[in-house]
């Protein structure tokens, strides 16, 4: 009887275990996102984004579930890794035509500003995320790392400096917000998740090498 | 329509379009998908006389009421206008075919009862409109900022959609999927503080600006009374708080605007003070401030077309009279409907109300006043034509009401 009990109890702990680190995988795929810079920090934040909440989608669904976000994830950055190796050729510059670029100088750099915003952001997740339900997952640390990444994904649009920048950010609201509804259905809302998470990388690829409106720190 | 007839219409179009040249070559197929592709729906899918409640966990399927086959078809008809009394500087071919193509995600947002769908729909229609103004007018601070407002919009509705299944929200975020409902929905009708299509609209050019009248903001509305007609009551209360609000604070400020603004801004301004006023019909949430709300948006698509166009003709005075809320014409009877519907819930309310419509008129008998001095420039005889008859039928929208929103909308005020 008492080792059945510590076995239980052994199985609880590695299941709080495992599910603490996929949701802080989560967070920590939101926090690159929100630190990228460049064109090489689109591809990452694709990838991580990807891998990061398929795994606390996985909570729910199981590996089906990984699998969706995921591979949206890592086909979105393969794209716009190999769009960027590819010079001449644009699909953001023949739909949105030249854009002049503007310097502008800020009073915080970029990366300092998103990290102020960031911090409100968590803040914000935090004391949201104990309010809400998604079927049978205690939703404290996997809804914190949703909420997270669509907050991360509301600054990038906020504080954004080109159409790339804007893509990534309604990337990030599409993959928290797949990923959520993964964790409310137990992995049954595919088709949903598909499109939320899926147009989104479809902006990306497209947007990924469009001029930027405006330079400086 | 069997798909041998509908082959055979493609293709005679398609050759009618090669004979007659120009810009029909890009406008005839793509108006001829349009219209295939929103026959082929209203034909295929039953109309219902409820919006079907939308399903959050799911793609949902096609349910189409008789207002939102409305919809499509009067959008179509008001594009069509648009063409017709179009100048020589009237939308061109890349404009008109974005307006062609934005029937679809319209037609996706309208019928669809997923509610990620809707979303993604509503996210889809914004970004078109700026991805084309983005091409007309260059990265400029209020193409920037629509560009903002289509990526809020989304993100808004998006979060709506997926905390909608959760069957044990508290309290606290019962009022944040309404807060996110109403972002969505007022970002749609371009209301303050998401107003930045105005600034946007006057930079690209008010016939490229069209796509905001036709399509948005009758999107808008029927999105907006869905959600607060299929929403739990936890939910739909705060919904309709929030849009009267920022409806009345839209309706004074854009009103305002447009009584101060110079002529050639003063039609994006009255527009955007009446979608403040349409706001707030939808936030009464009856179906007197339903009918109020179409009735405003088809006095627009009546009098827009001719209001786009650049010099001051006969047929832009009328318009302006129709829309500037004396009686009988259609601008009055929607704005009065509105009072009405508001004199249910509260007396301020009609007299913020009132206040609006008194700045809207000042703007109209303005814009009157300019377009009186400058009528000698008449366009030529046939759009200056339709063009009076538009106008002219927003007086008899104002004089039939009840009739013509039956006829357009299947609604029995």
């Amino acid at each position: 009887m008492a080792g059945d009990d510590l076995g239980r109890r052994l199985a609880d702990g590695s299941a709080v275990t495992v599910e603490s680190a996929l949701a802080a995988a989560g967070f920590i795929a939101a926090a690159v996102a929100l630190l990228s810079v460049g064109p090489t920090g689109m591809w990452i934040s694709a990838l991580a984004l990807g891998v990061g909440l398929g795994g606390v989608a996985a909570l729910a669904g199981g590996a089906p579930s990984f699998l969706i976000l995921g591979s949206v994830g890592a086909t979105a950055a393969l794209l716009v890794a190999a769009g960027s190796r590819v010079s001449g050729v644009s699909a953001g510059r023949w739909l949105l035509g030249n854009s002049p670029v503007v310097g502008r100088e800020r009073v915080f750099d970029i990366r300092s500003l998103r990290l102020l915003l960031g911090l409100g952001g968590l803040l914000a997740a935090r004391l949201l995320s104990g309010h809400l339900g998604a079927g049978t997952v205690s939703t404290q640390g996997p809804a914190f790392a949703c909420l997270f990444a669509w907050e991360v994904g509301v600054i990038r649009v906020s504080t954004g400096r080109g159409p790339a920048d804007l893509a990534l950010g309604a990337l990030c609201v599409g993959m928290g917000s797949a990923a959520f509804l993964l964790l409310s259905s137990s992995g049954t809302a595919v088709g949903p998740c598909l499109l939320a998470a899926g147009l989104p990388a479809l902006a990306l690829v497209v947007l990924a090498r469009s001029a930027p409106w405006e330079t400086g720190t | 329509m069997s798909p041998a007839a509908g082959i055979g219409v493609g293709v005679a179009s398609a050759m009618l379009a090669w004979w007659l040249g120009g810009r029909w070559r890009w406008v005839m197929p793509l108006a001829v998908v349009a219209v295939g592709v929103v026959a082929a729906v209203l034909l295929r899918v039953p109309i219902s006389p409820e919006p079907a409640r939308l399903a959050s966990s799911g793609l949902g399927t096609l349910g189409v009421t008789r207002i939102a086959a409305g919809v499509l078809v009067g959008g179509l008809g008001a594009l069509a206008l648009e063409l017709l009394v179009a100048g020589e500087r009237g939308p061109g071919p890349a404009a008109v075919a974005m307006g062609l193509l934005a029937t679809v995600p319209s037609a996706l947002a309208l019928l669809t009862t997923g509610m990620v769908p809707l979303a993604l729909s509503a996210g889809l229609l914004m970004a078109m409109i700026w991805v084309r103004w983005q091409r007309v007018a260059g990265p400029q601070l209020p193409i920037r900022s629509l560009a903002r407002q289509a990526l809020l919009v989304l993100a808004s509705l998006l979060a709506a959609a997926v905390l909608m299944p959760s069957a044990r929200l508290g309290s606290a975020p019962m009022v944040l999927e309404a807060i996110l409902l109403a972002g969505g929905v007022t970002g749609l009708l371009g209301v303050m503080p998401f107003a930045a299509w105005v600034g946007a609209a006057i930079r690209v050019g008010r016939s490229e600006a069209s796509l905001w009248r036709i399509w948005a903001i009758p999107v808008g509305v029927l999105v907006g009374a869905r959600l607060i007609a299929t929403s739990p009551a936890g939910v739909a209360l705060p919904l309709q708080e929030l849009l009267l609000a920022l409806g009345v604070a839209s309706s004074l400020f854009w009103g305002l605007r447009a009584v101060l603004g110079p002529p050639a801004t003063r039609y994006s301004r009255v527009l955007a003070a009446d979608s403040g006023l349409i706001c707030t019909a939808v936030g009464l949430g009856s179906s007197e401030g339903l009918t109020a709300a179409l009735l405003l948006v088809l006095a627009h698509w009546l009098g827009g077309a001719v209001l786009g166009e650049e010099s001051g003709t006969r047929s832009q005075l009328l318009a302006w009279i129709g829309l500037s809320g004396i009686p009988p014409f259609g601008g009055f009877a929607g704005r009065i409907l509105i009072v009405i519907a508001a004199a249910a819930v509260s007396f301020t309310l009609v007299w913020l109300l009132l206040l609006a419509m008194g700045l809207q008129l000042a703007a109209a008998a303005s814009a009157m006043r300019s377009t009186l001095s400058n009528t000698a420039s008449a366009g030529p005889w046939r759009r200056e034509l339709i063009g009076l008859v538009a106008a002219a039928s927003i007086l008899v929208l104002g004089l039939v009401p009840g009739q013509a929103m039956q006829a357009v909308l299947g609604l029995h005020p």
